[in-house]
């Protein structure tokens, strides 16, 4: 590791601007991710464009934090009423709410900050050790590997969260397509420029495509459900986890940070995904089961402590591969394209200091959400009273202001308003648009790299076989294809009965 | 084939009624589903064979129609097998219908028609227009009547949000016709 980076990264951010910007960052996560219906990756979305000004790193390192204290929101309104403000709180909720009931909100919000900082910790150093490690492996890699690789990851789609991979495989596959809209690189032929619209020769842009798909799309969805009324806890005594509450999860916690690390280094996989693997695996080894769903604090430690472990994870194959590892590190991607980065193994050997700027960064945020759930719960709780009439329509106007200020133009906007049309319409059909934005990242990165090793290899595919890692790659990539056939006709086979969380 | 998405809103002819709880092989909602992506599919093909001829010097590597082919075909693949995913899921397929046994309420209708047509008026309208009139418009259109939360919200948001964007960030805002009025 080198040192001197190391120092230069964590003086970065501990300037006093860039740690005020971070804690407004950390701030803003945490009730974007309380709100129920705003994600961290529409807010990681609506905050790329106020970056565009802004230095690199501190921009970057916004976003990587507001991803970490997004994750961790989730769980107060999970908790509180029962409607988790991100999709990671999902198993949270299941003990969470029941626990906030009998009058123990405090103690299932002390759980969940302590257990989410435990992971979120954990896994940056993970995140620390691995992503050089992975960096340097990765500079061995020609363009054959690097394609072999990107589809892996475009393969692991198929075993995202979400109902169906048939429908993740379809939104990635249209997402690749869409990523060919433009000049072809090498011949420099127009590709799907529609109507002469000679905006799109330079392709789709990612930031009004990200916004479309996370902040209308989710506007029109919300619109549906605007008669929806949660039922709130009213009385909640912050009296935080006793001893005896560390005793009985700290296993549960360290297991789940592992489990939680893990998913989010797979490409494609999010904190989502950690979050029910790390609750079904807590009630498995669990002395307690029957206490699951019924306000088990273990059932809280469990998908907590994995889903912040997962952004932590997420980080490593983004900025050591360029490989997104969630839908957010997706959109922190494309910022760090946009703002001059190249992501990848180049990014550590170039600019190691930018990548422990990052890991500063979240590890600030962590103790930063640590405070504030514990201290903020009660105000974070009251959040959800903001008027959705009013909250939606100020979304929309960040939506449409954020994606014209990219470039002045309001040719963003018809693209942005058009992308939420289509994810409306995805997401009613079980297509989600996590999926297509990995296919429109990585689509490009598939053909480059295709196209480099097809003029190395004279156009001979068969030869890219003579190198091992591809062969992994496509071994693992097949595996990511089938694995969901496959364990459900295991399941099938010897009469398995699904996880509780998979019902959903 | 089975009619049990008939109450399926996206589908047309659709009644509002709930899925039924019998198993088909061939679910319709999706058929259709696939249908509009095999004809999205072909459009994208066809447009592929409109692009101008690869000139000679360039004809070593990739032709650049290949690589999207190859995803619209894998596309086309998997859209025919869409109308039975259900029936493969078995018991897991249910929730397939979970987001869409509702019709899409006609608010929702109402807000793409309203907002769509604003959002996208900001060459003309200018964009300080548009983002007045989001902030009047949205709330009143999702029933809001609280006149004395909406005209602070009115007064001091767009403004804000505008303030930020010009200052801040030095964006240059469209003028549109009002903006060229003032001029």
């Amino acid at each position: 590791m080198d040192i001197d980076a190391v120092v230069t990264g964590l003086s970065l951010i501990f300037q006093p601007v860039n740690v005020l910007l971070i804690f407004c960052a950390v701030v803003v996560g945490v009730v974007v991710g309380a709100l129920p219906g705003l994600s961290s990756s529409m807010a990681v979305a609506l905050l790329l464009p106020l970056t565009i000004g802004m230095d690199k790193v501190p921009a970057i390192c916004m976003m990587a934090a507001l991803y970490c204290a997004g994750t961790f929101g989730g769980s107060i309104t999970a908790i509180l009423i029962n409607a988790p403000g991100a999709p990671p709180a999902v198993a949270t909720a299941f003990d969470g709410y029941p626990m906030a009931q009998r009058g123990e909100a405090g103690r299932a919000l002390g759980m969940a900050a302590v257990a989410s900082v435990i992971g979120g910790l954990l896994s940056l150093v993970v995140f620390l050790v691995a992503a050089p490690v992975l960096a340097s492996v990765a500079l061995e890699f020609g363009p054959p590997e690097y394609f072999a690789l990107s589809v892996f990851g475009l393969s692991m789609l198929a075993t995202i969260s979400g109902r169906s991979s048939l429908r993740n495989l379809i939104a990635g596959a249209f997402g690749v397509v869409v990523s060919t809209v433009g000049i072809h690189i090498t011949t420099g032929i127009d590709r799907f420029v529609f109507f002469d619209f000679y905006q799109l020769q330079e392709g789709v842009g990612f930031v009004p495509v990200l916004i479309g798909l996370f902040a209308f799309g989710e506007l029109l969805n919300q619109s549906q459900t605007l008669n929806v009324v949660f039922e709130r806890v009213k009385e909640i005594a912050i009296r935080l986890p006793s001893r005896a509450d560390f005793r009985k999860c700290w296993g549960t916690i360290l297991r789940s940070s592992g489990i939680g690390t893990f998913i989010g280094i797979l490409p494609a996989e999010g904190a989502t995904v950690a979050a029910i693997i790390g609750y079904n695996e807590a009630k498995r080894w669990s002395k307690h089961p029957e206490e699951f769903g019924k306000g088990s604090i273990e059932g809280i430690a469990g998908p907590e402590a994995a889903n912040n472990a997962a952004t932590g994870g997420a980080m490593v194959p983004t900025l050591a591969l360029g490989i997104p590892g969630s839908g957010t590190t997706a959109i922190i991607l494309a910022a760090l394209m946009m703002h001059g980065f190249r992501p990848g193994p180049a990014l550590i050997r170039e600019t190691p200091e930018f990548v422990y700027a990052i890991f500063g960064a979240m590890l600030m945020a962590n103790f930063m959400f640590l405070f504030l759930g514990l201290a903020g719960a009660k105000i974070f709780s009251r959040i959800t009273l903001i008027p959705r009439t009013f909250l939606w329509p100020s979304v929309l106007v960040f939506s449409v202001v954020g994606t014209y200020a990219l470039n002045q133009s309001p040719f963003d906007v018809y693209v942005m308003l058009l992308a939420g049309l289509f994810s409306f319409l995805m997401l009613r059909h079980g297509f989600g648009p996590a999926p297509f934005v990995m296919g429109l990242i990585l689509g490009r990165l598939v053909e480059e790299k295709w196209s480099q090793a097809m003029v190395i290899y004279d156009n001979n595919m068969l030869l890219f076989l003579e190198r091992p890692i591809v062969i992994v790659f496509l071994v693992l990539a097949l595996l990511g294809l089938f694995w969901t056939p496959l364990t459900a006709l295991t399941k099938k086979a010897f009469g398995g009965k699904p996880r509780p969380a998979d019902a959903d | 084939m089975s009619d049990r998405h008939a109450g399926d809103a996206s589908v047309p002819g659709g009644g509002g009624r709930p899925p039924s709880s019998g198993r088909s092989i061939v679910n319709t909602t999706d058929l259709w589903v696939a249908i509009v992506i095999l004809g999205v599919v072909g459009l994208l093909w066809y447009h592929t064979t409109l692009w101008d001829p690869l000139p000679a010097f360039v004809q070593r590597g990739l032709p650049p129609s290949l690589f999207p082919r190859i995803w619209l075909g894998l596309m086309a693949a998997m859209a025919l097998i869409l109308p039975f995913e259900q029936y493969l899921q078995g018991e897991h397929g249910a929730a397939l219908d979970k987001d869409r046994t509702k019709p899409v309420k006609t608010i929702t209708y109402m807000t793409m028609l309203v907002m769509v047509p604003i959002c996208a008026s900001m060459e003309w309208l200018g964009s300080i227009a548009v983002v007045f009139l989001i902030c009047i418009v949205l709330p009143l259109l999702w029933g809001e009547r609280r006149i004395r939360i909406l005209i602070p919200y009115v007064i001091i948001f767009p403004p804000a949000v505008i303030f930020l964007f010009k200052v801040a960030f030095k964006v240059n805002f469209e003028p549109g016709v009002l903006g060229l009025g003032f001029k």
